[in-house]
């Protein structure tokens, strides 16, 4: 796909980079590209991974939200509400986004961001 | 890989097999994220626009007519999604992106990029505005032609040239006063 230098009406040969120089940059941003699409591969690779993470997530979050606080309260919980701290997860009701996330849940959800800046946990509070 | 072979995918993946759009993807990869880096500067935004690109590319290839380059379609998807992110002209360029810049183009070095290639890319990347990077990376170094890069920009062929003109003259300035700069450390 590449070479140097399409051809255009009064182009003048003159104006041209020098043909090293070109071959030179095609090159570099040639590989340049190679390396970020295996970038982009591997952060697609791994976001089926945290869909599965996230159900099995899910289903202790269920699990513990039921043996901890009952299904009763959580059907009036709307949304968990926010904790206090940098740590603390987001929080959100029922088709809330977080903030600073393209998140909607049918129900109230925390969302826990770990070191890993592509991987998120969302803990969705199943309705009991 | 050429143009042709490029356009003969795309109208295979758009028989529907799922290996034929894997086939298509990967081919496409790494030149949207050419383009993407050529435009925004910055590896992390090209990240993003490109699987951005991907995911558009795989949802609309059914409606793409092949009575056009399909690279040239593809780059109009591009040019959009980097419109919509905010990722156009007016974005400022950090710090933290030129670090990652050189860090890719370091990693990248096993197959090409001998040192002058990577100032020069520096240099290019901070002297010339992204639509004449855009230009002088399609027509110069991958050899689109002039009408073709200006269906993809979405801009006359006239501003084509003036754009090219205007990139290869600071680019040329730019390696002139990179020499010298070499030279004057040699001589120390």
């Amino acid at each position: 796909m590449h070479g140097n230098g399409g051809e255009i009406d009064g182009d003048r040969s003159d104006d041209r980079l020098d043909a090293e120089t070109a071959r030179e940059l095609n090159l570099l941003l040639d590989a340049m590209g190679v390396e970020l699409a295996r970038r982009v591969e591997v952060r697609g690779a791994r976001r089926p991974w945290i869909a599965w993470s996230g159900l099995g997530a899910l289903a202790a979050a269920a699990l513990a939200a039921l043996t901890l606080i009952g299904p009763g309260d959580l059907a009036d919980s709307g949304g968990a509400g926010p904790a206090p701290g940098d740590d603390a997860p987001a929080s959100g009701g029922e088709g809330v986004p977080a903030p600073g996330l393209d998140v909607e849940a049918p129900g109230p959800f925390l969302v826990f961001p770990t070191s890993d800046e592509d991987i998120t946990v969302i803990w969705l509070l199943g309705e009991g | 890989l050429e143009r042709s072979n490029l356009d003969d995918l795309a109208r295979s993946a758009q028989g529907g097999s799922r290996a034929e759009m894997e086939r298509l993807l990967g081919a496409l990869r790494p030149l949207v994220c050419r383009w993407a880096l050529v435009w925004t500067g910055s590896p992390d935004a090209a990240e993003d626009v490109a699987q951005a690109v991907l995911m558009r590319v795989h949802r609309s290839v059914g409606s793409y007519e092949p009575t056009g380059r399909f690279a040239t379609w593809v780059y109009r998807i591009t040019r959009n999604v980097l419109l919509d992110g905010g990722r156009g002209e007016d974005r400022e360029r950090t710090l933290r992106d030129r670090v990652a810049l050189e860090r890719l183009a370091e990693s990248a070095r096993g197959t090409a990029g001998r040192t002058e290639a990577r100032h020069l890319l520096g240099r290019m990347m901070d002297a010339l505005s992204p639509r004449q990077r855009a230009v002088l990376d399609l027509v110069d170094l991958q050899g689109f032609d002039a009408g073709e890069v200006a269906d993809m920009l979405e801009i006359s062929p006239a501003t084509v040239r003036v754009h090219l003109h205007r990139a290869r003259e600071t680019l040329r300035e730019q390696a002139r006063l990179l020499d010298t700069t070499e030279e004057n450390a040699h001589a120390r």
